[in-house]
This record gives C-alpha cells, sequence and structure tokens, in this order.
C-alpha cells in the first residue's frame, strides 16, 4: 500500500469512530440538557403560580390551557422547540377568566406581541407563521392519577423510574413524525392532586437530529484527511526524489552518494545511505583489488611454472637426442631435470597453499597431528633429490610422538618449503639436519644446514613479505620468496614462532616452535 | 615371504610405474583400474592395499568404507589433492597412511614398507640388531656372537642406539639419558665413548653412524644410510 493511501485509510478508520463518539456524546448531553429544563421549567412553573391554579381546579388544570397557543416562548432558546406540530386536536376552550387568572399580565404581554409578530411576517408576505412545537403539562396525584381527564394516562416507564429513586425522571422517543421528550417530577408538597407533574414536548422530527451533526463531522473528516494528504504532498516528492538519487547512485556502483536536503528524517535516511554506500563501495573495491591480486598471482605463477617446465623440456630434449646419437646420457642432466620436476611439484602445492591462506582468514582446521610422522614424510619427500646431489639430508625425532594441532598440509607445507631451499641452495657434499625436540609442553623443529645460505636477517625480511606481492615472488633466486612467505604465515596463523639465525655449522638455521598437545 | 599388495589406479601409466617400483621391490602387485571393481574386490587375501581417490565409478573414499567393513589390512592412500580436510577424512575412514601425488617411487615404496614391517616383539631382555647383540639382563655385549668387553656406559649407549636402530638420536638426548651427570660433561665425553665403542665393534663399527648436525645412528646392515 502506498505511503498516501494508507494515511488517509488511518486517519479515516481513526477519525470516523472518534467523530461517531463526539456526536452521540453531544447529542446524549442535547437530550439530557432538555430533560432537566423541562423539569426546572415544571418546578418553576408550579411554583409560581401553577400550584394553586391546579389545586384550584384539578379537574381542568392543564398547560397550556386548551385554546391557548404554547407557551414555549417562555421557554429559555435552547429548549425552545422548532419545527411544527401537525395532526393534533384542539384541546378544549377554559374560562377565559381562569385563563386570565392563571397566566398572569406577562403571558397576555407576551401573547400580544407574537399576534403582532405574526401579522408583521404575513404582512410582509413571508407566508403563514411557523406552526411552533407544542408543549403541555399536566398534574397528577401521588397515585400517578390526574383528576383531569385529558391527561394523558402517566407513562409507566417514567412511574416505575420515579417510584425507584428520584425526584424527576424523562426521557425521548419518537411517536410518528414526532419527538416526544416526556418528563415527570415530584412536587415539593408531596400531596394533593398536583403532586407530580408530567410535560410533554412535541418536536418534529429531523430538527436537530444526529444526521445534521454527522453530516457536518464527515465534512470535517473529509477536510482533515484532504488537508494530511497535501500536507504529505512534498514528504513524498522528497522521498521519490531519494529514491532516484539511490537508484542513481547504485548504478555508479555507489561512488556516487545522494543529496543530502535539510535536516529531518529524510536527510537522516539519505545519510545513512550515503554511508552504507561508502561502505559497500570500499568493499566492492576490496574485493576488486583482491581479484586483481589473485589474477597477478596465478599469472606470475604460471611464469613461474612455465620456467622450470622449458628447463625440462630441453632436457628432455637433449637426452633424447643423445640417446639417438648413441652418447651417453649426462648424469648432471638427469639431476638437474629431477630437480626441476621436484621444484614444480613444490611450487604447485606451494600454490594451492597459497590460494588457501589467500582471504586471509584463521586457519580453518586444527587436527590434532603427529609431528614425528611429518617430518618423517617431509625427509622423505626431499631424500632422493639430497641423494642425487650428494647432499646428507637427516632427521631425528624424539622416540614418543610429539603431538600438535593444526593443519596438517600446510604445516607440512611450511616445512617442506624450508627443508627444500636448504636442500636446494646447498652445494654437493653438504648436510642438511632436521631436529624435532620438545619440552615442556612446547615443540622446536630446527632445519639446518651448512651451505652458503641466504643471511639470516635477509631470509627474515623474504618471509615477511606477502606471497601476493610481486616482490615475494622475484627470482630470489628461484623463487625462494615463495616458499618462505608461506611458511611464515602458516606459522603465524598457527601461533607458531618462526626464527632464522646463522646455523653453527656456517649456514642457515631455521626454528618452528610452538605448543604440544597431550597424547589422547 | 612375497607380500601381495593390490593397487587401485586409474591412470595407465602411473599405474604402470607403481606396478613396476612394487615389483622391482620383490612384491606381488594385482592392480585394478577403477572403483567399481575395487568395491567388489575382497581385500582379504592382500599385505597391503594402495588405494588412488578419484576413480572412475565410485570414489575412492567409498572404496575404503566397503573395505573397512570387511578387513583392517593397511591402505596407503594416494591422492592428487593436498587438502587437510581429505586427508583427515581419509584417515577417519581408516586409511593407515596417505601419500600426496607427485611423489616419488622411493616414498611410496618407503611408505609401503614401513606399513608391512611387522611390529618386532619387544624383547627388553635382548636387542639383535644385525651382528650385533645385547643382553640387556647381563649387560652383555655380542658381535658375530663373540663376546666383546664394553664399560657400562658404552653399553647404555649402543644399547639406546639399537633400541632405535635406524633413527638418529640426537647428542643433547644421549648426554641427558647415557652419560651419569655426576661424573662425566658434555657431547665431547660422548664422542669418545662412541669412536672407542666403534673401535670395540671392529669391522661392524661403521655401522655406529655419526649423522652430522644431528648425532648418532646405529644402522641396520643392508639398509641405506
Amino acid at each position: 500500500m502506498r505511503l498516501r493511501t494508507r494515511l488517509a485509510l488511518t486517519l479515516f478508520v481513526c477519525a470516523v469512530p472518534l467523530v461517531c463518539g463526539a456526536v452521540w456524546l453531544r447529542h446524549d448531553l442535547a437530550r439530557r440538557a432538555s430533560i432537566q429544563g423541562l423539569v426546572d421549567y415544571a418546578r418553576l412553573r408550579m411554583t409560581t403560580g401553577g400550584k394553586d391554579a391546579c389545586e384550584a381546579n384539578p379537574l381542568g388544570f392543564q398547560e397550556p390551557p386548551p385554546n391557548m397557543r404554547p407557551m414555549d416562548q417562555r421557554l429559555p432558546p435552547r429548549l425552545r422547540p422548532r419545527g411544527p406540530i401537525e395532526g393534533r386536536e384542539p384541546l378544549d376552550p377554559l374560562d377565559p377568566r381562569e385563563m386570565r387568572e392563571m397566566r398572569g399580565p406577562l403571558d397576555v404581554r407576551e401573547e400580544q406581541r407574537m399576534r403582532d409578530m405574526e401579522r408583521r411576517a404575513q404582512d410582509r408576505g413571508e407566508g403563514p407563521p411557523r406552526p411552533t412545537p407544542r408543549l403541555e403539562l399536566f398534574a397528577y396525584g401521588p397515585d400517578f392519577v390526574s383528576a383531569n381527564a385529558r391527561a394523558p394516562q402517566f407513562p409507566a416507564d417514567l412511574r416505575a423510574k420515579l417510584e425507584a429513586h428520584g425526584q424527576d425522571a424523562g426521557r425521548v422517543a419518537a411517536e410518528g413524525d414526532l419527538v416526544v421528550t416526556s418528563v415527570v417530577a415530584r412536587m415539593a408538597w408531596m400531596e394533593g392532586p398536583c403532586a407530580i407533574v408530567l410535560v410533554r414536548r412535541f418536536d418534529p422530527r429531523g430538527s436537530d437530529s444526529m444526521l445534521v451533526d454527522a453530516a457536518a463531522a464527515s465534512v470535517l473528516v473529509a477536510l482533515l484527511v484532504g488537508a494530511v494528504l497535501f500536507a504529505v504532498g512534498p514528504i513524498l516528492r522528497r522521498l521519490s526524489k531519494l529514491e532516484d538519487g539511490v537508484k542513481r547512485s547504485a548504478s555508479t556502483g555507489y561512488r556516487e552518494g545522494v543529496p543530502i536536503e535539510g535536516g529531518d528524517e529524510i536527510a537522516d535516511l539519505a545519510t545513512a545511505f550515503n554511508t552504507a554506500g561508502t561502505e559497500v563501495r570500499r568493499q566492492i573495491d576490496a574485493v576488486e583489488t583482491r581479484e586483481k591480486t589473485l589474477r597477478n598471482f596465478v599469472e606470475n605463477t604460471t611464469h613461474d611454472v612455465m620456467l622450470p617446465l622449458t628447463v625440462l623440456q630441453g632436457h628432455l630434449t637433449r637426452m633424447r637426442n643423445d640417446v639417438a646419437k648413441g652418447t651417453p646420457i649426462e648424469r648432471e642432466l638427469v639431476r638437474e631435470s629431477l630437480e626441476e620436476s621436484h621444484y614444480l611439484a613444490s611450487l604447485v602445492q606451494n600454490l594451492g597453499a597459497a590460494s588457501k591462506l589467500e582471504g586471509g582468514e584463521p586457519i580453518a582446521r586444527r587436527d590434532p597431528l603427529v609431528l614425528n610422522a611429518l617430518v618423517e614424510r617431509v625427509h622423505l619427500r626431499h631424500r632422493s633429490i639430497a641423494a642425487e646431489k650428494g647432499i646428507e639430508l637427516d632427521f631425528a625425532v624424539p622416540e614418543t610422538d610429539v603431538r600438535t594441532q593444526g593443519d596438517v598440509t600446510l604445516i607440512e607445507q611450511a616445512v617442506s618449503n624450508v627443508v627444500h631451499n636448504a636442500v636446494r641452495y646447498n652445494h654437493r657434499g653438504g648436510h642438511v639436519a632436521v631436529v624435532l625436540e620438545s619440552t615442556e609442553g612446547r615443540f622446536s623443529l630446527r632445519i639446518f644446514d651448512d651451505g652458503p645460505g641466504v643471511p639470516a636477517e635477509e631470509l627474515a625480511r623474504i618471509a615477511k613479505r606477502s606471497y601476493r606481492s610481486d616482490e615475494a615472488r622475484a627470482r630470489h633466486p628461484d623463487g625462494l620468496g615463495l616458499g618462505l612467505s608461506i611458511a611464515s604465515d602458516v606459522a603465524a596463523r598457527h601461533g607458531f614462532e618462526l626464527e632464522f639465525k646463522p646455523s653453527e655449522a656456517g649456514g642457515l638455521e631455521v626454528r618452528f616452535g610452538g605448543p604440544t598437545i597431550s597424547d589422547s | 615371504m612375497t607380500h601381495r599388495i593390490l593397487l587401485v589406479e586409474d591412470d595407465e601409466k602411473l599405474g604402470n610405474q607403481i606396478v613396476e617400483h612394487l615389483t622391482g621391490a620383490g612384491m606381488q602387485a594385482a592392480w585394478l583400474r577403477d572403483g567399481g571393481s575395487a568395491m567388489n574386490v575382497d581385500p582379504n587375501g592382500f599385505a597391503l592395499l594402495v588405494l588412488d581417490l578419484m576413480l572412475p565409478r565410485a570414489h575412492g573414499l567409498d572404496v575404503l568404507k566397503r573395505w573397512r567393513e570387511k578387513s583392517d589390512l593397511p591402505v596407503l592412500v594416494l591422492s592428487a589433492k593436498s587438502d587437510a580436510a581429505v586427508k583427515v577424512r581419509a584417515l577417519e575412514l581408516g586409511a593407515d597412511d596417505y601419500l600426496t601425488k607427485p611423489f616419488w617411487p622411493e616414498e611410496l615404496l618407503a611408505r609401503v614398507q614401513a606399513r608391512l614391517r611387522r611390529p618386532t616383539l619387544a624383547r627388553r631382555d635382548r636387542v639383535d640388531v644385525g651382528p650385533i647383540g645385547l643382553d640387556v639382563e647381563a649387560r652383555r655385549l655380542q658381535v658375530d656372537g663373540r663376546d666383546i668387553e664394553v664399560t657400562p656406559v658404552e653399553f647404555t649407549l649402543l644399547l639406546s642406539l639399537a633400541r632405535r636402530s635406524g633413527a638418529a638420536v640426537t647428542r643433547a638426548w644421549l648426554v641427558e639419558h647415557v652419560l651419569d651427570p655426576d661424573k662425566e660433561g658434555g657431547e665431547r665425553t660422548l664422542d669418545v665413548h662412541v669412536s672407542r665403542l666403534r673401535k670395540k665393534l671392529g669391522a661392524h663399527g661403521a655401522l655406529l653412524a655419526t649423522v652430522w648436525g644431528v648425532g648418532y645412528r646405529l644402522n641396520e646392515p643392508g639398509a641405506r644410510a
């Protein structure tokens, strides 16, 4: 649902019961006031001469006296009934003398004034006078029976109310075309034929009805809804503008922000969007950078793989030619070929390790592993090449298993890289040793040689470089940096120590250190 | 005794090479080329199973699972995947060892032989390495059946190496465990004991090898240094 529709609907749903309630309340208050007014009128009338008149002539007492004009003009304006009374039988006339006695001089003057007004109105051509509503008053004895034969029977419901409690009661009811307000009141004297008074007022139906109020209220509600809808217009326009801005920003890959206007909630929304957009942009940039680095890495690695492959192909071709010529194959050629293929395998393994480390996430696997077996496997892996190069590669592990936790493939690759370097850059007749020891909950894995090696500081510096950088992979020599960077990264991710220092034998010593776990 | 090895490998060339190397090392090799037939074979009757993981018709890990239902024979898994998750999964399913491609033929052979080597009955009272015999109870050394006079330290030293024959033992360990801490000192003393012991072993003195940077090792005759 659109905002405007929702707003209009909500407003409507809230306003209708509210207005209905207000109309009903107003109506109810008016009704009560009307009843109270009639009660007041009854008491006033009876205490200002009415009682005497009634008790003097209980058989004929009624107000207004038959054939007289209604007295309602004497009522306060709000009680003054409006509208015509139709189809009512005129009541029997009273003796004019009695009447005068009953009414007093004021009534006579008033009557005269009314007649004059009507006549003047007729003279002005305003048509017949508006028939005025009828007000009647009857007196009853304490037994709810009137001495006056013309008096209507005492209303049963009002009688019940009087008997139940109170000095007066009233009700409004519809009778045919008329709305009849009936009021009964006990008089202070409590006795005699005029102890209880009934006043009835006849109003034409439709005047002062709830419908009129409801119609007015409906107009009010409609106006209110219209005003609100009109007021939300600018807000909706700004929202729509913001929407356009967001779409435009998205189409530029969140490089462009949305314009911020004013300092209200919509401005806050725009600001929040810009903040989110900046974050999205930052992440896109990071992903793009990483992708680019990875692409470069793959390109460079392809180059690195192709180089030993080309050397290998060259060696194999020479061997084939030697075989064709019948000359013996050079042993050195075979050794170099083996070494190139060994290097290739290691390079591809490192590529796999690098891709695993690439994300920079913590090591996913923390499997328990036995370092003794790992050292044996690494030794076995490089023993052939070492022997081929005339290098003695030896290892020693404790008799009992030394266990630690981590990604076995990555740790093995890290150790293998260090051993590979030591073998690769040693000279014929050189030595490489791998020694695993453990003391007090920590293991120490040393790889040392007596080769010329690379200065330890230089190695540590190489190891610190990211394997993703071009520099790490610049041949130093033969891609040394890649393997050591991976070793360094793997050690760091596992929380292992990795130290480089000159070995006692004059070469290089690399040491991994870390916690052991108990055998379980 | 000739060991029968079952190889499951789909690559023709690699399979041929492995069979060749196993046969060359004096073993008998049976070769299956796909996972389907490996599923149905009865592993019992072989001494060791060499299983590739990426196989046509059935994955190596499934084959491994099936075999493990029937047999406890050692299984060596080959895979091109250098992934710790696969490695650990294979070991969980009951593989005994794991070899990542590419590997040297020597690597494979060494792993196979290590698995085939029966655990020697650990006799605490006597240790034999080739011509060298050590009577632990009597603390007596025999070489080629003849008694050789050795000092208690020399005997303990040789026994320590003989118990782990073929493996290098560090100088530091030997100094700590062999030398009397009250009397004798460091690695120099150890070296003196070793050179004396070599002389006493006579022609077999070379079996007691110095391992560069590490310490010493008692070689088993015939084994490569």
